[in-house]
């Protein structure tokens, strides 16, 4: 699975080591955070080290075109590259994007079933499998419940990681465990909530589910960095 | 022709296949009293539109060249260029976009944005002109301008306004709303000619009022004067909503869209006064133009037409009265009779004839002054070339040429048709520089080049009808590269003794991989040891090999050759004897440099309704195609691949029948990757083959 781990540079591996074992095959994480501190360029990452470790990746996207989430993957991998010392050498983007597979669609246009339907379509005709499943842009709003059931469907049932992003407001109202009203009621569903907090000089990952726990269990605390919004260990 | 450039404009007219610009185009040069009567593009009167002049176009329905066209709209001069809407005659729609100041992105009110409209609207941008898009048929059934302004928005990342809402849509479409004035327009007598005015329908008038809003505060991005008057609740003068949309759109800060049915004459009258309201003058776009003689530094030229004269040849075209060169004057003025120097060549140029076009007709004028596009006679030069006063070395900025990613070997029937084909070959490769002629060597066959099948196949049709040569073409052949993966290192000495003078050289060196730089040479020769003559003996024999590679025979490329050691003899070195040293170092260390192939792998785009998506997928899958990703927007989807050239023979056929002819694709190079490894066994066994026949 990890074919290209040799290729990996050292400082790169704990990022990648968090991001690649936060969820199981069937499970669903939310990635939480305010307009533009991070959640699509981590989904990116998300998906960057997924691919570079060998599994393939579905991205969802319901707000942008094709050629902008490109973009996006070309712009952090490059980030990427300039960060970690010896990442272009060992593994060209070229090679990776064999094992990602965009689909855009309308906010309207969005259902899980939808999404079910063309996943099993690809794995019918043999075209893509996917391990890692992303979804950005879904408001998570008035039909919540059923969206998140329905993501919880397809996990199970093409044995996906499946990595949400959740918007969130400054004055959105919070239950006693910080979570934002919008997602209080469904985080039952979720393995994993992680959201992203400007503190001072630093945006620091703040784990909300599992309760109780600062960081992912066993593993190295996490941050973005504000400049190049890549994610990094956090300093102890 | 008019001196003043103020009143000015020279526009494209850019869209998709399909999607009506040739009929648009037709019925501005009936409302601008060009032309008397109406065709349409397949017209049953035989006829067919004015601005598919080559009767190839007009049997197939599309527009294959630009034919350029003069007009005049409420005391402005408008040149036209109608460009190509297949993407295989991009090289067209480029050569338009350099010489053109703004443009109409026609689209359709049924389709909307398609993958064509994405790559002219890429083009576009390259050349930061200037547009206004124009939603046409509106009278067809699911006509939805409103949708087409979003997707505009969405797919293409415009900040597209509507100028105008429609009066009725589909079959009902009576005529439109203007948004700036506040007013509804209908068109009436037999062909539209007559646009009256009158109130907005009371049950448009608060769709109109809220639709207004949003264009006042679009534009108000781009006047600080408009602001002021909205903050201060002002009424807003007309004059002063339509100077702000014109610096927006000068400064592609946003699209104005207007809608209408040129096929019913809807709409295209407003749409010719926002060419003269909305679009640059030829004054209003900074031009550059390159100093040849200081390092090609970049100068600015001004629409001046008392300035030495700087003028591009951008369209070069064989037609019935003898050879036509289209200019655009950019500075100064080209006047019949005067001497101008083509700058590639140094050349005089006397300019003879010098006319204005009107799609295949011609009017006799003295003069293009700066700004102006018209057509010069007898003149001998290519494509691309610059024309300038004496005194002055200028060059226009290079149009961007693709290398073409096709070949064809074409065999003529009959000694006729070869002195036809002869002369039909030297006059498209003129003047299209994607379009490439050669002989092999070794079969004796004459290939040609292009960016597709459809070019190629035009070219041949062409050359049949225009030129009367029939010719049998073969399979089409891509246009593989070989390259190396590793350095290696040589020393090759080349010794021979034939009795006479003997030859010796030894060369030492080595080769390596580098990317992106075609064929590198690099003489790190120290102390002599190989003698300073010798070295462009050297040079030339690697040369030589990398136009046939050892490996596959086809052009090497991306390769850094090295040399840094050698030896020579007082009699018997020569410069053959490093020539052929090089070339057999070449042969011997690229072998070992793990050579591999690359084939042309393009962009495909396939537009299908959402039902038929799968199987979109499927052949794409089937033909080696990486899918980058689908997209999905109401009942159409596109499917984003990435499919090697090779595989791409015949897929329209294919796609149509999959799809019960409802999808379309469209394709264009990318880059060139490296072929699989069961590709490149095929490849070899071919070479195989060839070579036991």
């Amino acid at each position: 699975m990890c074919a290209d781990h040799k290729t990996i540079p050292d400082a790169l591996s704990p990022v990648i080591h968090v991001t690649t074992h936060a969820l199981q095959a069937g499970e669903i994480g939310a990635v939480v955070a305010r307009a533009g501190v991070g959640k699509t360029s981590f989904l990116v990452q998300v998906a960057l080290h997924a691919m570079m470790s060998g599994k393939k990746v579905m991205h969802v996207n319901l707000k942008d075109s094709i050629k902008k989430v490109t973009l996006w993957y070309g712009e952090i991998f490059s980030l990427l590259c300039k960060k970690y010392q010896g990442l272009e050498e060992g593994v060209a983007l070229d090679s990776l994007l064999v094992r990602r597979f965009i689909m855009t669609m309308q906010v309207q246009g969005f259902s899980t079933d939808a999404i079910g339907e063309r996943l099993a379509d690809l794995l019918e005709q043999n075209i893509f499998t996917p391990d890692i499943l992303i979804i950005d842009g879904l408001s998570f709003d008035a039909s919540r419940q059923e969206t998140v059931d329905g993501l919880g469907r397809i996990s199970r049932e093409f044995s996906l990681c499946t990595w949400a992003s959740v918007p969130a407001h400054r004055e959105e109202p919070r239950d006693d465990t910080g979570m934002p009203a919008r997602i209080g009621d469904i985080k039952d569903q979720f393995a994993l909530v992680w959201e992203f907090v400007p503190e001072g000089q630093e945006i620091r990952l703040k784990q909300l589910v599992p309760e109780g726990e600062e960081t992912p269990a066993g593993t190295p605390a996490l941050c973005l960095d504000p400049a190049s919004m890549l994610l990094d260990v956090r300093p102890a | 022709m008019e001196k003043e450039v103020r009143k000015l404009r020279n526009i494209g007219i850019s869209a998709h296949i399909d999607s009506g610009k040739t009929t648009l185009t037709e019925r501005i040069l009936f409302f601008t009293q060009r032309i008397h009567a109406i065709h349409d593009v397949k017209g049953k009167d035989g006829v067919g539109a004015t601005m598919d002049s080559m009767e190839l176009e007009r049997e197939r329905g599309i527009t294959i060249a630009s034919a350029a066209t003069f007009c005049q709209w409420k005391g402005f001069n408008v040149n036209i260029i109608d460009t190509p809407g297949h993407v295989d005659f991009t090289i067209e729609v480029e050569r338009s976009l350099r010489v053109l100041d703004g443009a109409i992105l026609v689209l359709c009110a049924v389709g909307g944005v398609q993958s064509q409209s994405i790559t002219v609207d890429r083009q576009m941008k390259r050349y930061n002109v200037p547009c206004v898009a124009f939603v046409n048929k509106c009278d067809r059934s699911g006509a939805d301008p409103f949708r087409v302004t979003r997707q505009l928005r969405e797919k293409l990342a415009h900040n597209a306004v509507m100028m105008q809402m429609p009066i009725g849509l589909e079959a009902d479409l009576e005529g439109v709303v203007d948004l700036v004035a506040m007013q509804a327009l209908y068109f009436k007598g037999e062909h539209g000619e007559t646009v009256e005015t009158g109130p907005v329908p009371a049950h448009l008038a608060e769709k109109a009022a809220a639709m207004r809003e949003d264009l006042v505060d679009t534009a108000s991005a781009f006047s600080d004067e408009l602001t002021d008057a909205i903050l201060e609740g002002r009424e807003i003068p007309e004059a002063l909503l339509v100077s702000a949309i014109r610096t927006g759109t000068l400064a592609r800060g946003m699209t104005p869209v207007f809608v209408g049915s040129a096929y019913k004459n809807k709409g295209v009258q407003p749409l010719l006064d926002a060419v003269n309201a909305y679009l640059p003058a030829p004054e209003e776009v900074g031009v550059t133009a390159l100093d040849v003689e200081n390092e090609n530094a970049p100068v600015s030229l001004e629409s001046d037409p008392a300035k030495p004269v700087v003028a591009l040849a951008f369209k070069l075209e064989d037609g019935r009265y003898g050879q036509l060169t289209y200019v655009r004057v950019y500075q100064g003025t080209l006047a019949k009779g005067a001497t101008v120097i083509n700058s590639r060549t140094g050349k005089k140029v006397r300019i003879g004839r010098v006319v204005r076009m009107h799609a295949d007709q011609m009017e006799d004028v003295d003069a293009i002054f700066a700004g102006g596009i018209g057509a010069l006679f007898g003149i001998d030069c290519a494509s691309g070339d610059t024309f300038t006063a004496e005194g002055v070395r200028l060059a226009m900025t290079s149009i961007f040429v693709p290398d073409p990613v096709i070949s064809l070997a074409i065999q003529p029937d009959g000694t006729k048709s070869e002195t036809a084909m002869t002369k039909a070959l030297n006059r498209f490769s003129k003047e299209d520089p994607t379009f490439r002629v050669y002989v092999d060597d070794e079969t004796s066959e004459t290939i040609i080049q292009g960016m597709g099948e459809l070019h190629l196949d035009v070219y041949i049709e062409r050359m049949k009808r225009e030129y009367g040569a029939t010719v049998t073409a073969g399979s089409p052949q891509v246009a593989y590269r070989e390259t190396i993966t590793r350095k290696v290192e040589f020393n090759y000495t080349h010794k021979k003794q034939t009795g006479g003078a003997g030859q010796y050289g030894r060369i030492a060196g080595y080769l390596e991989p580098a990317p992106g730089e075609g064929f590198d040479f690099v003489n790190k020769i120290t102390g002599g040891a190989i003698p300073t003559q010798y070295i462009p003996a050297c040079e030339k024999g690697f040369r030589k090999c990398i136009a046939k590679g050892p490996f596959m025979e086809f052009p090497v490329v991306d390769v850094r050759v090295c040399i840094n050691d050698g030896a020579s003899h007082s009699v018997d070195s020569s410069e053959m004897a490093f020539d052929a040293a090089a070339r057999g170092a070449f042969q011997e260390a690229y072998r070992k440099a793990g050579p591999v192939i690359h084939e042309p792998i393009m962009r495909v785009s396939v537009e299908t309704p959402t039902g038929f998506q799968g199987g979109a997928l499927k052949l794409l899958n089937q033909r080696r195609g990486m899918i980058v990703g689908t997209q999905e927007e109401d009942i159409n989807c596109t499917v984003e691949a990435q499919v090697p050239l090779a595989e791409m023979f015949g897929f329209s056929n294919v796609l149509r029948s999959a799809t019960q002819g409802q999808a379309q694709f469209t394709m264009e190079f990318l880059t060139y990757r490296e072929v699989p490894r069961s590709v490149a066994e095929e490849l070899e066994k071919q070479k195989t083959r060839k070579q036991e026949k």
